[in-house]
């Protein structure tokens, strides 16, 4: 059931405007939350892979003012179970948002593209370039060879920045451009497959140089 | 009548006013805060005493003493004496097995996994022993401010889960607290902290109390204290250090006495309170003498101890805590020197090794300006005053310590919710049926960072019941956790082929069912009404009793000039101001006593003027 997103006035102080679609401007009064809210609209943000980390910061604090269930704890059941409902959605958003593995997964499944698990391949010659970064890696833990270790692991982090950008690419040329989405999804999906690929080996790769940990 | 009644009135409409508390339940002493005015706290009782012991004892009559008289009943009832039982709430006797051996007062285990402690012939839960402290503290709290407390916030450890929490708010239930929230106690230093001194900038609180620690990294801008990591032990704390003397005490009094003695409860309480004392005294200087002497059973011991050596006992678990720290700031993705300031709180970290080390990791002078003892309490007078609507600048955003995550088919825990996320927070997880016409699901809730079930603490069974009755994996189940504001699970379920909301029957694996915790509540409404409502109730009734017989009086005084229909009103206001005396609730009867003031008013004025009128006669004729 979706709600439409005409105007419409707040039931609390009939302020006719809805500049936010979870709370009135006006009073302050929170609404029910209308399916399709994505996380970047609670945040005001467009859906876009690069997003300014400082504004939604900024927006969380200015947000959880508005929702937190802090200052909700003397108003109606039905309001506070919305504050409740809205700081969870909030704080959720956030996580996602903020970390550009999970806010890339986020958007490629906003635009329609493929979960990992349907399509887990990655860009051609990938796989052999890690293979040898990862034999690389496991004879330089093996010989304890930290300067060696430290050295891959700047490679992997070039490697992995390297990637989230040409995904900032694509994700560029699926708000700009209408033709070949099915292909830029696809490439999108192989090179965030990638990213993730290099993200787990820096973590394995840091759990190895702490035994015990 | 009304010159003598105003001050009575005063003082009752006094007691009608609410305070609204922060409450520090400790390990090892609790205490009360209010904001007064723009000002957080402590309450102070007519001794100058802010702390009370938390320790309850039972006497032979059933006689419930709590604080300081009850930790000096220990060592002559130590069987009796109930202390740090905050070390077993919303534990099961698995989670104590270390614990049990070294506690005078007898744990059994009880239904579920929780347990009780035997008193004669009850058996309480921990809910019910905490729940007699925080009655104390309210009562104290009632008493020295003169106003009625129900509400209040209650602390926390940060990293006790859901379990511990709710049980920590069942116990502020059974005491006749409407607890407004469960708030993190380094969290809750952190308020009283900021607004002491209007910081910003990202700080570390170390919390080392009687019987846990935690570590908490915190942002602090703009009036907002944003919780980035919090990590923990809860069987961590100045109990831990204490046992190191006993351990010591005990092993050297194995050589001359036998050991079944050495663990008999006297014993065990004699070493305990020694062992306290002595390392209170080596606080403050190189050597203490640890000694126990008893006549019965004979006991004797004394030995001089140093710094030195009880610095080397405690070493390992202050380096515990230490590497809590560099996990909590690695976390909160920062390094050491990124942290500008460190706030000490906690009877412990008076220890000197404890202050050393920290200062010693962090690389910096300490923030040591607040009383350790009182910062946690005063944090939650500021969150309980935020909740009433004041303070509006400050906000708090904490989150979760653990994870939470449901039982997987081959026994292993998958996360929903990942530690140190903020709450309030929620999650979803899709759940089907696996043959047809099933029309329940359990699904086993848990919290922790380890990959099999069995290594997580349980938070019980839910079991989602009334589902349609469909082929096999046909119905499309979606459950909702929501960790709320105070870190506490709530479970939402639905079906989404029908839109149905799904009833869900709640196991808890340890903890007290919602039906127990109501017949608590009602047994103790029922058994111990705080005496001070039950002094305000006679002070009420006397002020009716009072008032009616004035009232008597200035109908006769007035008997001339009084109208008639006035004269009526007053005596039915009357009648009904006498007949709710005997009404129970306080704040009835304060009503009843407002609307019967109201309503004779002019009969008070009336008889100041006859009264006024009988002088002047009376001067009048004198002068004559």
């Amino acid at each position: 059931m979706s709600v439409t997103t005409e105007v419409t006035s707040c039931p609390n102080c009939e302020l006719i405007q809805r500049e936010h679609p979870l709370y009135c401007t006006g009073c302050g009064h929170l609404f029910p939350e209308e399916e399709g809210t994505n996380h970047f609209a609670l945040y005001g943000l467009e859906p876009t892979f690069e997003i300014d980390e400082d504004k939604l910061e900024m927006k969380l604090f200015e947000l959880s003012r508005r929702f937190h269930p802090d200052f909700f704890a003397t108003q109606d059941q039905s309001q506070q179970e919305l504050s409740l409902r809205h700081s969870a959605s909030l704080n959720t958003a956030h996580q996602i948002l903020r970390e550009p593995f999970e806010r890339a997964e986020y958007l490629l499944q906003l635009l329609g593209g493929n979960q990992s698990s349907e399509d887990k391949r990655t860009p051609d010659g990938f796989l052999q370039k890690t293979m040898l970064l990862r034999m690389e890696l496991e004879e330089a833990t093996e010989d304890e060879d930290a300067a060696a270790i430290n050295t891959l692991n700047q490679r992997m982090k070039a490697e992995s920045d390297a990637l989230l950008e040409h995904l900032s690419g694509l994700f560029n040329r699926l708000r700009n451009e209408v033709t070949e989405k099915e292909s830029l999804l696809a490439q999108a999906r192989m090179n965030l497959n990638a990213a993730n690929y290099i993200k787990n080996l820096i973590r394995d790769s840091s759990g190895l140089k702490r035994p015990g940990a | 009548m009304a010159v003598v009644s105003i001050e009575s009135l005063t003082s009752a409409a006094k007691a009608h006013k609410e305070a609204v508390v922060g409450i520090d339940l400790g390990t090892t002493f609790s205490l009360a805060a209010w904001v007064d005015g723009e000002v957080p706290k402590v309450i102070r009782d007519e001794n100058g005493q802010v702390l009370v012991p938390s320790v309850v004892s039972f006497t032979d009559d059933n006689d419930v003493i709590v604080g300081w008289p009850a930790r000096e009943r220990g060592l002559l009832d130590p069987e009796h004496t109930v202390f740090s039982v905050k070390r077993l709430i919303g534990r099961g006797r698995e989670d104590l097995a270390r614990e049990l051996g070294l506690l005078p007062y007898q744990v059994e285990d009880a239904e579920r996994k929780l347990v009780r402690i035997k008193i004669r012939e009850n058996r309480l839960t921990p809910q019910e022993v905490s729940a007699e402290i925080l009655k104390d503290v309210k009562a104290r709290a009632e008493k020295v401010l003169n106003r009625k407390v129900t509400k209040a916030v209650i602390t926390v450890p940060a990293y006790f889960d859901d379990t511990q929490r709710q049980a920590t708010r069942d116990a502020g239930r059974i005491a006749g607290l409407d607890v407004l929230r469960i708030i993190n106690e380094p969290t809750a230093a952190a308020l009283a902290y900021g607004l002491d001194s209007k910081k910003k900038g990202i700080i570390a609180v170390y919390d080392l109390g009687g019987g846990t620690f935690d570590i908490s990294i915190l942002r602090i801008a703009k009036g907002v204290f944003q919780v980035l990591s919090t990590l923990g032990d809860t069987f961590l704390g100045g109990d831990d250090f204490d046992r190191t003397l006993m351990d010591l005490a005990s092993t050297e009094l194995k050589e001359t006495h036998p050991e079944e003695l050495i663990k008999s409860p006297v014993v065990l309480q004699a070493l305990k309170q020694a062992a306290e004392k002595t390392k209170q005294e080596l606080s403050s200087f190189e050597t203490a003498t640890l000694q126990i002497q008893l006549d019965d059973p004979k006991i004797s011991y004394v030995r001089q101890i140093s710094r030195a050596e009880f610095n080397e006992l405690i070493c390992p678990l202050v380096e515990r805590t230490i590497e809590f720290c560099k996990t909590a700031i690695s976390d909160a993705r920062l390094t050491p020197e990124r942290i500008e300031d460190i706030v000490m709180v906690g009877g412990s970290t008076r220890v000197p090794l404890v202050s050393n080390k920290v200062e010693e990791f962090f690389g910096k002078p300490l923030h040591t300006d607040l009383n350790p003892d009182e910062v946690v309490a005063l944090g939650a007078a500021v969150q309980a005053r935020i909740l009433s609507g004041g303070f509006k600048e400050m906000m708090v955003l904490d989150v979760t310590p653990l994870s939470l995550g449901i039982e997987t088919f081959g026994g292993g825990m998958s996360k929903l919710i990942m530690r140190n996320s903020s709450i309030p927070t929620r999650a979803s997880e899709q759940f089907t049926t696996y043959v047809d016409g099933q029309t329940s699901v359990d699904i086993h809730v848990l919290q922790g960072e380890r990959e099999l079930a069995e290594d997580c603490r349980s938070l019980g069974k839910w079991k989602l019941t009334d589902i349609p009755a469909m082929p096999a994996n046909a119905p499309k189940i979606t459950v909702t956790f929501i960790l709320d504001a105070n870190g506490v699970l709530k479970v939402d379920a639905s079906e989404e082929r029908s839109g149905k909301e799904l009833s869900i029957e709640v196991q808890p694996s340890s903890g007290l069912t919602e039906e127990e915790v109501e017949r608590m509540v009602r047994e103790s409404i029922e058994h111990a009404k705080s005496d001070v409502e039950n002094r305000q109730r006679i002070d009420l009734r006397n002020e009716i009793d009072s008032i009616g017989r004035a009232t008597v009086k200035a109908l006769e005084q007035t008997r001339d000039d009084c109208p008639e229909a006035l004269r009526s009103t007053v005596e039915k206001a009357l009648i009904d101001l006498l007949a709710a005396a005997e009404l129970e609730d306080i704040h009835q009867i304060q009503q009843a006593i407002d609307d019967f003031n109201e309503a004779s008013e002019p009969l008070a004025k009336l008889q100041m003027d006859a009264v006024a009128k009988t002088v002047l006669r009376e001067e009048q004729s004198a002068n004559r």
